[in-house]
């Protein structure tokens, strides 16, 4: 079939799937091929030299004629219901191949459906067996709950015991079914799909920039599904990307709120403008601070840090943004090997991460290379990775120990591509920096960069996280002698360390969706969310990618960065940049990498030099015992959106009531 | 003197007297009410009760069609007298769609069964649709839900 | 003086037609007259349609001239004579009453005041604020 499709000949299928495991029982794709007496499967047929295939002989109509009656069978005719209707396999095909007539008179076979938890709704009757679900769950997102039972006319497709779906990755079959037997719960009955507008974009729920293609109507998100981009995030998206978009639809900041007398109360932009001017004119620069939250994007981040700088302010923060890392050396906070390059590993460690959680296209891809043979060990707390994964210790002491010597570390030094990959957990201890220095060691040691192969990876947990250390939104190093800032400046940061707020500062919140932060607020800037702006986002493989407007912004909200472009030319301070092409000129000339869209520059490796710096600044730290745990406590709800969303609260309750 | 027990009975006081005051009287003005009291409910055999306080009476020296009857627990007009408070099982020997009375027989209840209420028309509990102004729970549908600073915590 | 009504339709029942030879002539002369009949009216309007608690006879003539000025770019006679046309369907419709009291505070108070607010907007701030205050970005 793979022949087929280079030669620019389509093959109706149903079962097959290229990333799936080759299963041959749909029989849809069946060709003639020359002195073969009967037609075969062209999916499980390997390709040889002097084979003459024919695709569209009688005979092979007739075959294929045959299998669309039989599956039709037992269909239901509920296309007009069915939320599939319109982009269906077989409603395609069956225009092809299928009878105007039925010769079948008994009755249709019906199907108890299976509960799959709140994110995937499953109408069992019409699923045709592909098993393209149960090759899925098992073989890319490594959970056993799907299955095959019953013979015959009686197999069905289900999870063995009722049960939810255990996985980050579950609502991917839904895209994988060829017909309308596993849909989007969330999203059934909401839309057809000839009515929505697509605009494909990247996802910012984690910091992997999968990319996705925004589904709305109008003024609404209907859906969220992923778009294929081999580098980053193949064909899959996490839960998370695709069933938090409900959250984009409450708690909404949608005009400007300045507080009056102890309540926030709506003001016009000028009000709310002039007021945060009044509030930072009373203060002096080192008495401002800066935090950017987990969704900022690029141009808002430097517009940010040029208007602080001009107010004579270095007190830059991103939340939870690990701020030992050098925002000059590129090489120290990415992941060097890229997402596609984790494919080629042979021997991974993995150190106080849990890229399930983290990133779980990421780990589905881990999962890949483990399979393709690669070892995978890790340091940290014991978690379920949906893959065996040798586990060498907790905390700070078995990286010791793998440092003086273990069947560990000698794997790593023998390996042709070892990878070691740090986790967002590590960055945020308050050890780390001793952590840090454990891990640099091991690098150099086991030789883990080398000609033509980088394997230091640092994982992130936040989509702003890249771009800011890119821009360099860090703490200046006056910073760390500011005194207690009398301003806090919120750029939809909601997460923030209550120590970085004080109970008397004046704070000025920026972002889209009333939290912690526009509840703390005096006064509220609605910006713009992810599927409203044009907006860049580097990955924690250091990938610029952009979003793309697919809906309006709420009310009389405005993009991110155009808010502190005005807010500076109220204070008198007009930032040198009117419109995106000006503000992404600048970017580029901080950082050259954001003018390569979706391109990954491979960063400069110092041999050595960065780690020797790190240790000089860090100075001599003391490891703490305490285990290296994972940075996200629950995937489903990590930031201001999924917080919001009904589906992640929901799908955090069925994942709760799953029996471990 | 059946009349006079009756009386006594329906409102619930120890003298005549005493019942004419807590509302008797309205008898001579209502037709129903006084049917029920002063015609229908002396000389007749009480068969049942149900849970809303209607009494069901049977005399089969009526004319045929006329010898079952309910007087209701709530006689005042307009927000008594409610037929729609007779429930389907008294409903059914009411108008003689069954023989034995459900005082003396077990009802089978089917399993979607839920307790019989009288109509709420007219009350605050009566059927609004989901996007009537009268239904506290009114659905919006805006398509944004935006986000109210007066319900935020004062702050963490 | 204020005029009656019936005066005011006298004279606009000729003005509301014009005839082949109105439109010939030096068009900054007509212009002017035009304007003079209107601020003409403008007292009995106040009183007729009680824009009294609204507004001030000097404050509405301001308004009006100002609708005349965002026109002064115009300098070909046709154009200036069919705006001239079109103002005094206004005019007539206005002294016929065939306009309600809400409409002319939203013509004639509001709008030029937003307008006077913008021109004071533009004065003052930069083309990006101006864009960013009125959601054009």
């Amino acid at each position: 079939m793979a022949a087929c499709s280079a030669a620019g000949i389509d093959i109706p299928r149903f079962c097959y799937h290229q990333r799936l495991s080759i299963a041959g029982n749909c029989r849809m794709c069946l060709v003639e091929v020359e002195k073969s007496p009967k037609p075969v499967a062209s999916c499980a047929m390997p390709a040889g030299p002097g084979m003459n295939i024919k695709t569209d002989t009688p005979l092979v109509k007739k075959a294929r004629e045959g299998v669309m009656e039989f599956l039709l069978i037992n269909h239901p005719l509920d296309c007009p219901i069915c939320d599939q209707g319109g982009e269906c396999d077989l409603q395609d095909q069956s225009m092809h191949f299928g009878s105007d007539r039925g010769r079948f008179t008994e009755m249709k076979r019906s199907v108890q459906d299976k509960n799959l938890g709140p994110l995937v709704k499953t109408v069992m009757t019409r699923c045709i067996h592909c098993t393209r679900c149960v090759r899925f769950a098992t073989e890319v997102a490594g959970v056993q709950d799907l299955g095959m039972t019953g013979r015959g006319n009686a197999s069905e497709i289900g999870t063995y015991v009722e049960k939810a779906m255990a996985s980050e990755l579950s609502g991917n079959v839904i895209d994988l079914c060829p017909v309308g037997a596993l849909t989007s719960k969330p999203y059934a009955f909401t839309a057809r799909n000839w009515e929505l507008k697509s605009t494909e974009t990247v996802d910012v729920s984690d910091a992997m920039g999968q990319n996705i293609r925004v589904d709305a109507r109008g003024l609404e998100v209907m859906r969220i599904v992923p778009v294929q981009n081999d580098a980053v995030n193949e064909e899959w998206i996490s839960d998370k990307a695709r069933f938090q978009y409900d959250g984009l639809k409450r708690q909404r900041l949608n005009v400007p709120l300045v507080k009056g007398s102890n309540v926030l109360e709506p003001a016009t932009w000028e009000e709310a403008l002039v007021a945060a001017k009044g509030a930072i004119s009373k203060v002096k620069g080192n008495e401002m601070s800066f935090i950017a939250g987990k969704l900022a994007d690029a141009e808002s981040l430097i517009a940010l840090k040029d208007l602080a700088n001009r107010l004579g302010s270095g007190n830059l923060k991103v939340e939870a943004g690990a701020p030992l890392l050098d925002a000059d050396v590129r090489s120290n906070y990415l992941a060097n090997s890229t997402i596609s390059g984790i494919d080629r590993a042979d021997v991974i460690l993995l150190i106080g991460t849990n890229p399930r959680v983290e990133a779980p296209v990421f780990n589905a891809r881990i999962r890949k290379t483990f399979l393709d043979g690669a070892h995978v060990a890790m340091v940290g707390e014991e978690v379920d990775l949906t893959f065996p994964v040798e586990n060498l210790g907790a905390g700070s002491d078995a990286l010791a120990k793998i440092l003086k010597g273990s069947p560990m570390l000698k794997r790593l030094k023998e390996a042709q591509r070892p990878a070691v990959i740090v986790g967002p957990g590590v960055l945020n201890r308050p050890d780390s920096a001793a952590v840090l220095q454990q891990v640099h060691e091991l690098v150099e040691k086991a030789d883990v960069v080398k000609d033509g192969w980088n394997g230091y990876n640092v994982l992130h947990d936040a989509a702003a996280r890249v771009a800011a250390l890119d821009i360099g939104f860090m703490p200046s190093a006056r910073a760390a002698s500011a005194p207690a800032p009398k301003l806090v400046y919120l750029l939809g940061s909601d997460d923030f360390d209550p120590a970085d707020v004080p109970a008397d500062a004046f704070v000025i919140y920026q972002g889209h969706h009333g939290d912690k932060g526009a509840a703390r607020a005096d006064i509220v800037l609605p910006g713009a969310a992810y599927t409203e702006k044009n907006a860049t986002f580097v990955n924690f493989e250091g990938r610029t990618q952009r979003t793309k407007a697919a809906v309006p912004r709420v009310g009389d909200a405005r993009n991110d960065w155009e808010i502190v472009r005005a807010l500076s030319e109220i204070l008198e301070k007009p930032l040198p940049y009117d419109t995106t092409d000006q503000i992404r000129s600048r970017l580029a000339d901080v950082a050259p990498h954001f003018a390569e869209v979706d391109t990954v520059q491979s960063p400069m490796w110092l041999n050595g030099e960065y780690f020797k710096a790190f240790k000089d600044r860090a100075g001599k730290v003391s490891a703490q015992a305490q285990p290296f745990s994972s940075s996200v406590a629950n995937f489903f709800q990590t930031d201001v959106i999924s917080r919001t969303s009904i589906n992640m609260a929901k799908a955090t309750h069925a994942r709760n009531a799953i029996p471990h | 003197m059946a009349l006079v027990k009756f009386l006594k009975e329906t409102y619930k006081r120890d003298s005549v007297l005493d019942a004419l005051k807590a509302g008797g009287w309205k008898a001579f003005l209502d037709g129903t009410l006084a049917q029920a009291t002063f015609v229908h409910g002396p000389n007749a055999t009480l068969v049942g009760s149900d849970g809303f306080g209607n009494k069901y009476f049977e005399r089969m020296t009526e004319q045929y069609g006329r010898h079952r009857w309910v007087v209701f627990g709530d006689l005042n007009w307009p927000s008594g007298q409610e037929p729609s408070s007779v429930p389907p099982e008294w409903h059914s020997w009411l108008h003689c769609i069954r023989d034995s009375s459900p005082a003396t027989m077990d009802v089978a209840y089917p399993i979607y069964h839920v307790p019989h209420h009288a109509n709420k028309t007219g009350t605050p509990q009566s059927y609004a649709p989901k996007g009537a102004w009268q239904n506290p729970s009114k659905r919006n549908w805006k398509k944004v839900h935006v986000w109210d600073p007066t319900s935020a915590a004062p702050s963490a | 003086m204020v005029r009656t009504a019936p005066q005011a339709l006298a004279q606009i029942g000729r003005l509301a037609t014009p005839a082949a030879e109105t439109l010939a002539g030096p068009v900054e002369a007509k212009v002017k007259d035009f304007y003079r009949e209107v601020s003409r009216l403008l007292p009995w309007t106040m009183s007729n349609y009680n824009l009294d608690e609204i507004t001030t006879l000097s404050e509405l003539r301001k308004n009006v001239s100002l609708l005349f000025r965002q026109n002064d770019h115009v300098t070909d006679p046709k154009v200036v004579n069919i705006l001239i046309y079109k103002g005094r369907e206004e005019l007539e419709s206005v002294a016929l009453q065939h306009k309600q009291r809400h409409h002319l505070i939203g013509q004639f108070v509001i709008a030029p005041s937003k307008m006077r607010a913008e021109l004071h907007r533009k004065r003052d701030i930069s083309p990006f604020l101006l864009k960013f205050f009125n959601n054009q970005l």
